[in-house]
């Protein structure tokens, strides 16, 4: 992208000539992820212990899951999938999204919905002059903002629901794949299409240029299958003109002017991003813990708080006795610095539970053989386990793990702040 | 006001994001107007551009500011570099695309395409590549190697340029309507006019007549579809043994797996015939475009004469005549093209030579000069000769609306004007589907204003026109000629 040098063309082409078959593998692993995930939210009596690692401890109370699955999902699948978009290639994740794959379960069975045409039948596909054609963004973007307020309502800490929500996301482009030929739910129903065309503009930052790869016939993320003989042929069925797979430069030239909603959806989403992570973060009714510490993703009681107010400017916990509270708009980074210079100045440390030093999902929790508990009641011998934190590096933004202190019980009422509230 | 979540929280997104909008698109129109008033042309479309890629770069960089994928991993490190890399990658990408635009990509695009039909001329170009490959050469070096295109360059250009524009229409790289415009330095490299883009766009149309009706999205979902179904219908036929060679041997399996393809396709019934005929039968395949390509030649043949018939005198009718033989041109290299695998014994190929007779030597020229040899069959004289009928002199204009050239299709609509004004008006209201806008003559040869009646402007015509050189003028010439102004004076066709 960055130059014209032979090896750097080669490199941005990678993701469009990655083999096929190794493409096949490595959705198959995805799908396969994806429904792991999805029985083990939905029934973990089945799922191993590898994702019940309870990451923050027993000590958060009765509201909280000891379900990994969440933060999995929400904390490291979807902003890897943003990054894998933004700084490698859309074509690397729209060769390889289990979404994609599962919509095509109809095609290989070779059990479209057919439409006579002419007297013949032929699979039916989304016309150009259709309502769906013309106004696919904004439904799109309605989805999108739909899913986020559905995830901060119900399903970001909830095992049961981020299942049932995966489930019925899958089973949708299942039934979008059945309905229409093609990559049709990608185009035309998924909501983070249009969220791709933004996060990538003309090309992706190491994205082929498909216009200029005059001896490449399958270019970009284009639809392909590998024949009888082992090569490569296009599997194309023109679902959607100009298509992102095929060149998403010429997507985005064609798209600058007259594509129903993009103008909306492109403005808009900074707005959108910024204003999620707040109301996450205010979603903690005052506790910075709730989204410091990633607790939000065991919070499996957060919707039956979708009737209470949001305290949205309620003052947070000062970080130390006495100091004035802080409103929870700083991101991550920055309320760490701030906790980390506050103890370099030696004042006596705040009631703040910090993130775990060097703990991850995966990693540090102390695990169980034999019966595991359920999602909601905690064992007195659990209670038993000893927390002590690791060490945090030096001078890092990382503030040393705490003895944490029980943050308020959440399954009364909200405190009622002062200030406004939503 | 104390709302519920449920209720608050998709109001403070959707707030949220109207917010947002608001703000960058009041980026965007305060961009819009510093760019137009710094003098830049499609301001609009650049402060557009450019606000998008802000929006993408703001977005990307909170999203990641809150976000963390390593999870806190080796004490907030692994965040700290996710967010160093997506503001690094941000930035960059910034810089890359800011001065990216349209006209850049259908550049990079048309200079691909002549590099594709460049390259098996690479050994001619030898000499001139000093050691480098046609592969390793940029986008402007390209375009300055087509300059020195050898032998019959003329030809080869044009050749070119036809593959080119075939190769970007059907991609949907370029818009037909302003593909004049936009490949204006490709001909210019390739030492071509506008007169030769409008004979490519006429060869392109009668190959293909949809290559015209259909937008671009269109014509790339046409050719993706053909495309997949040829490769499938290769592997298929491939596997075939060679006394299968018709619909008739095949198998029921094949034919369920061959209705498989067909049916995932997409294609209409009239591709998915026309592709199964170049596997199954060439000669049905090439004596179904004999059978279309006559009865167009034979609809020109009888145009022209009537033209010559109606013309009493009046030049501007051999500028006219001149026209359509460039539609004749690019339909008698269809035909000849079309003869090369037809059947000996085809009936059309009696009637071709028949036809060919009237053709004008100066057709017969041009068709030479793109490279074709002129055989034709001698005609069999008393044999299904076909007979004439001269079309009336209105619907011989009104034809003439749709040709690619803008020039020929205004003088058309003029002449139609003084014979059958409600006639031309109502085709002056039909859209020139996938071509460019006729041209307004008053405003060629008025361009101070001046209100010009169709009299006057036909009179400057005439005035304009050079008797002996007549035979070879488009109306595009003689529409220039006049816009520098000529002395009025009518000038007699020679009979």
């Amino acid at each position: 992208m960055l130059g014209s040098t032979s090896l750097q063309v080669e490199a941005m082409r990678a993701f469009s000539l990655a083999p096929e078959r190794v493409a096949h593998v490595a959705r198959w692993l995805l799908i396969a992820g994806w429904f792991y995930l999805i029985l083990s939210l939905l029934a973990p009596g089945f799922a191993p212990d590898l994702i019940s690692a309870r990451l923050i401890g027993d000590h958060l109370g009765t509201q909280y899951s000891d379900h990994d699955g969440p933060l999995i999902f929400w904390g490291l699948v979807v902003p890897l999938g943003v990054l894998v978009i933004f700084v490698l290639s859309h074509e690397l994740w729209r060769r390889l999204c289990p979404l994609a794959f599962a919509s095509q379960l109809f095609r290989a069975l070779g059990k479209q919905r057919l439409v006579m045409v002419k007297g013949r039948p032929n699979v039916a596909k989304v016309l150009p002059d259709s309502w769906l054609a013309k106004n696919h963004i904004k439904l799109q973007w309605s989805l999108f903002i739909a899913g986020l307020t559905l995830r901060l309502l119900v399903v970001n800490g909830n095992p049961i629901a981020l299942g049932l929500f995966l489930l019925v996301t899958v089973l949708a482009a299942v039934a979008v794949g059945w309905a229409y030929g093609g990559k049709a739910w990608c185009q035309y129903f998924c909501p983070m299409a249009p969220v791709q065309s933004i996060l990538i503009g003309p090309r992706s930052y190491l994205g082929g240029a498909a216009h200029t790869d005059t001896g490449i016939k399958i270019t970009q993320s284009m639809c392909r299958t590998v024949d009888g003989h082992g090569k490569e042929q296009s599997a194309c069925v023109a679902c959607q003109s100009p298509c992102i797979d095929i060149d998403s430069e010429r997507s985005y030239w064609s798209s600058l002017a007259g594509k129903r909603g993009l103008s909306w959806a492109w403005y808009s989403y900074p707005g959108i991003v910024l204003a999620f992570f707040l109301i996450m973060q205010a979603q903690g009714d005052g506790n910075p813990s709730y989204f410091l510490a990633r607790h939000w993703a065991y919070d499996q009681q957060v919707w039956a708080r979708i009737g209470k107010p949001l305290a949205f400017f309620a003052p947070q916990k000062p970080l130390v006795p006495g100091a004035p509270p802080h409103a929870p708009v700083l991101p991550t980074p920055l309320e760490l610095q701030l906790q980390d210079n506050l103890r370099r100045l030696g004042l006596p440390e705040g009631t703040m539970a910090s993130p775990p030093s060097g703990r991850t999902p995966l990693s540090s929790a102390p695990r169980h053989g034999g019966a595991r508990s359920s999602g909601s009641r905690v064992s007195a011998d659990r209670q038993q386990e000893d927390h002590t934190p690791s060490p945090s590096p030096s001078g890092s933004l990382n503030a040393p793990l705490e003895s944490p202190v029980l943050p308020p019980d959440f399954s009364g009422s909200a405190t009622s702040r002062p200030g406004s509230s939503f | 006001m104390n709302l519920p979540r449920l209720v608050s929280i998709p109001l403070l997104l959707s707030l949220a994001g109207t917010v947002s909008y608001l703000l960058f698109r009041e980026v965007e129109r305060t961009m819009a107007v510093s760019l137009g008033q710094a003098g830049r042309s499609g301001a609009e479309d650049w402060a557009q551009h450019r606000t998008r890629l802000l929006a993408t770069c703001v977005a990307v960089n909170i999203f990641f500011a809150y976000a963390d994928p390593t999870l806190g991993a080796f004490g907030g490190v692994g965040g700290q570099l996710v967010r160093t890399i997506v503001l690094v990658t941000s930035v960059t990408w910034l810089l890359w695309a800011w001065q990216r635009d349209r006209r850049t990509y259908q550049r990079e695009s048309a200079s691909a395409s002549l590099r594709k039909q460049l390259l098996p001329l690479e050994q001619e170009l030898i000499s001139v590549l000093d050691g480098r490959t046609i592969n390793e050469l940029s986008c402007d070096e390209i375009f300055a190697l087509a300059k020195v295109l050898p032998q019959q360059r003329k030809v080869n250009c044009l050749r070119v340029y036809r593959e080119v524009v075939a190769d970007l229409i059907s991609c949907g790289r370029v818009d037909k309507p302003q593909a004049l415009l936009q490949l204006e330095e490709l001909r210019s490299s390739l030492g071509l006019t506008a007169d030769d883009h409008f004979a490519v766009i006429r060869d392109l149309a009668n190959d293909d007549p949809e290559i015209l009706a259909l937008d671009a999205s269109r014509l790339e979902s046409r050719e993706l579809r053909l495309e997949a179904a040829r490769e499938k219908l290769s592997d298929f036929f491939e596997g075939l043994p060679d006394d299968q060679d018709s619909l008739r041997s095949l198998t029921s399996r094949q034919r369920r797996r061959l209705e498989e393809i067909r049916r995932e396709s997409g294609l209409s019934e009239e591709y998915w015939k026309g592709l199964i005929g170049q596997y199954l039968d060439l000669q049905l395949a090439s004596s179904l475009v004999l059978e279309r390509e006559l009865k167009v030649f034979k609809l020109l043949l009888e145009s022209r004469a009537s033209l010559l018939n109606a013309s009493d005198g009046d030049i501007l009718y051999r500028l006219v005549v001149n026209a359509l033989d460039q539609q004749l041109i690019s339909v008698a290299v269809a035909l000849l093209r079309a003869t090369q695998s037809a059947d000996p014994e085809s009936p059309f190929l009696r009637d071709w030579a028949f036809l060919a007779q009237w053709v004008p030597k100066a057709v017969v020229a041009s068709v030479q000069q793109r490279g074709m040899a002129w055989s034709v069959p001698d005609p069999v004289v008393g044999l299904g000769d076909l007979q004439f009928k001269l079309p009336p002199l209105p619907g011989v204009l009104e034809a003439l609306w749709q040709d690619p050239d803008p020039a020929t299709a205004a003088l058309a609509l003029l002449m139609l004007r003084n014979l059958e004004p409600a006639l031309a008006s109502a085709v002056a209201l039909r859209p020139r589907v996938g071509l460019e806008p006729a041209l307004r003559l008053e405003d060629q040869l008025s361009p101070n204003g001046d209100p010009l009646d169709d009299e006057q402007i036909l009179s400057r015509l005439r005035a304009a026109v050079d008797i002996e050189a007549a035979g070879s003028w488009l109306p595009v010439r003689a529409i220039e000629q006049a816009a520098c102004g000529s002395p009025p004076s009518a000038p007699q066709l020679k009979p």
